[in-house]
């Protein structure tokens, strides 16, 4: 086992996101979404002088682009746009930025210090102007509008972030939902492991729905916090998109959701979701069989 | 996503010098070519979408102490400065490096309510960043405007919020009113954030943004019917200033200069309700929401007060003859027969 892999693995280990990002890395290339041959040559090109006084957490950060960069060819076989019309069931697409993310990024600057009624941050209330050269970020996570709508009740930034499994999403977080139409040559994939780097939440395969190739789910946070072990956590399905030009969408709405009430990034909730994540096995089984994979 | 107390401690033991270097040396490396190299060996960076949040993060962590804290936010400072055109730190961005940077900038001090940012804001939103193309010159001004009174707005969530700080925003915002980029319709966000920094100078705001105000309904009658949002943010902020100050706004004409406030006070949607008294200089109002609460608000306006005078001539008087048929004319113009069912109350 060369000394890098060894070393990367051994920093990922350390901490929460690195363990997920392990379990998830495993199922993907058991389950043919990722080259293992392609993880290993990533990992080669780090020198090791740039790890060496890093923790788990920069380990990963510094891994993320890497890994990401589509030049590393890592991910395969997961192009979804065939099936993107049965995501959708006509209605829109949704994603959930913060709200400053909204002012700074995508906001049609004038509109909204214009007017008596500028203070548009009510839960509810909605905008459909934005920025003509608004684009969203080089990896997009959407969900069905509609099942947001048939699951959520309230549509509170808590509920809404509960169901999406935004779990980087702490208390007191405003945030704000973009529904959208996309364009016709709109491209989406599957996630895997790769993409969800580092969701500390993320599952690259949904064991209530294991023969589901089409699309990801989310992870319920709620239903993860309050159920007992091995109940179904399922949120709604989740594909990614490339960067997103508002311009080239229709449909656009931006729909404030108010403020998170609480935070679900806790170490309890950490034990229970590696529990699920692991099923009965161990952590050292699954980095067993990872760097047989990188071997 | 929360960033491990280690990491937060490491970053407690570095200098203010330290921690802005880091900040400004990062975002200009990536800004320039994608890279985060220049944040290594904090790697940690790259867990986020945009380095900037990271920054963040770091800044809202629990254990994150003071000085650091400090320290983010004069390094956010300094990257504001970096955005601008002249800046020697800056040299060798381009226009599409800045605009990038710019963004972060403005994203990460609304953020962390950096309000040591808030010159570097007033003097993008008076020259646009000095970027060549119109447009985006118009955008980042327009953004910088934005950011500066939702800072404002938000202030008291600051633990920074200091008498100097709350100079150097008041001394910013006004700034802005002055800029070629400013628009009349942004007048009621500047005026309220004003009124959020400095509620006992709500009548100098008010002249400031008030004329603003007047040539944009000129401009947009339909919103002259939403100005009691605008309305209730003075009274919600600003009550007992505007009542002391009472006598010196100017609204006894259709074309007065506080003409719209009074209005908008006083309408069916607005959040103040007047009490009529047998002086009709001197009515009482009373808040809607408070209603055990009444103050006088004497003013000889109220004499000559009639929706139909629209000559804008300021310079003519009305004797006391008059006065009946301007109790009758305020009473018309707020058609609210509530007041009409109160009758007289005397004080």
């Amino acid at each position: 086992m060369p000394n890098i892999v060894k070393e990367v693995i051994s920093r990922l280990t350390g901490g929460q996101r690195g363990k997920v990002f392990l379990c998830n890395l495993e199922a993907a290339i058991a389950g043919g979404l990722i080259d293992p041959t392609a993880v290993r040559a990533a990992i080669d090109r780090i020198d090791p002088n740039d790890i060496s006084l890093m923790d788990e957490d920069d380990c990963m950060g510094y891994l993320k682009p890497l890994l990401q960069d589509p030049g590393a060819g890592l991910v395969r076989q997961n192009d979804s746009t065939a099936y993107l019309p049965y995501f959708l069931k006509g209605d829109r697409l949704m994603t959930v930025l913060r709200d400053p993310d909204y002012y700074s990024y995508y906001c049609d600057s004038r509109l909204c210090i214009s007017g008596h009624d500028f203070a548009g941050r009510k839960p509810g209330s909605s905008i459909r102007a934005f920025r003509k050269s608004a684009i969203s970020s080089p990896i997009t996570w959407v969900a069905p509008k509609w099942l947001l709508s048939v699951k959520s009740s309230s549509s509170s930034a808590e509920e809404v972030r509960d169901i999406l499994g935004l779990v980087h999403y702490g208390k007191n977080t405003a945030l704000v939902a973009l529904h959208f139409r996309p364009p016709s040559t709109q491209r989406c994939f599957r996630p895997t492991a790769i993409e969800a780097i580092p969701n500390a939440r993320f599952r690259q395969s949904d064991p209530s729905n294991a023969a589901e190739r089409r699309w990801g789910a989310t992870v319920d946070l709620q239903l993860l916090d309050c159920s007992p072990p091995g109940a179904t956590i399922t949120g709604a399905p989740e594909l990614t998109l490339p960067s997103v030009a508002l311009a080239g969408c229709s449909d656009v709405e931006f729909v404030q959701l108010g403020e998170t009430a609480t935070d679900r990034d806790t170490a309890s909730s950490d034990r229970k979701f590696l529990a699920h994540l692991l099923n009965g096995s161990k952590i050292e089984t699954i980095v067993s069989r990872v760097e047989k994979y990188l071997v | 996503m929360k960033i491990t107390e280690n990491k937060v401690a490491a970053f407690n033991d570095l200098s203010s010098e330290q921690i802005g270097d880091w900040i400004v040396g990062g975002m200009s490396t990536w800004a320039l070519s994608g890279s985060l190299k220049d944040f290594l060996p904090h790697g940690f960076v790259g867990l986020f979408d945009r380095p900037i949040e990271a920054v963040e993060e770091l800044y809202s962590a629990p254990t994150c102490s003071l000085p650091t804290r400090r320290a983010i936010r004069l390094g956010v400072e300094r990257l504001g400065a970096l955005c601008k055109r002249r800046c020697p730190e800056g040299a060798g961005l381009g226009d599409s490096e800045r605009h990038a940077l710019l963004l972060a900038f403005l994203n990460i001090a609304e953020c962390i309510l950096c309000f040591e940012a808030t010159e570097t804001l007033a003097s993008i939103a008076c020259d646009g960043a000095e970027f060549a193309d119109a447009s985006k010159a118009e955008e980042v001004a327009e953004l910088a405007i934005g950011t500066l009174g939702r800072i404002a707005i938000n202030h008291e969530r600051s633990a920074f919020w200091t008498s100097e700080a709350k100079e150097l925003v008041e001394a910013s915002l006004q700034r802005v009113a002055h800029s070629s980029y400013f628009r009349a319709s942004m007048a009621p966000f500047l005026l309220a954030a004003l009124v959020f920094v400095r509620p006992e100078n709500v009548v100098d705001h008010l002249a400031l943004c008030g004329p603003e105000i007047t040539e944009w309904h000129t401009q947009e009658p339909d919103q002259k019917a939403l100005a009691y949002l605008t309305a209730s943010n003075v009274v919600a902020k600003a009550p007992l200033s505007l009542f002391r100050n009472f006598s010196s706004l100017s609204f006894r004409f259709a074309s007065s200069r506080d003409r719209w406030l009074v209005e908008a006070l006083f309408g069916p949607e607005g959040p103040l309700e007047l009490i009529r008294d047998r002086d009709a200089t001197k009515p009482l109002v009373t808040p809607k929401s408070k209603r055990t609460q009444t103050y006088r608000v004497q003013h000889d306006d109220w004499i000559g007060f009639s929706p139909e005078h629209s000559t804008g001539d300021e310079a003519a008087s009305t004797d006391e003859a008059n006065l009946g048929a301007a109790r009758h004319a305020i009473d018309d113009f707020f058609h609210d027969q509530a007041h009409k069912s109160q009758g007289v109350v005397l004080h």
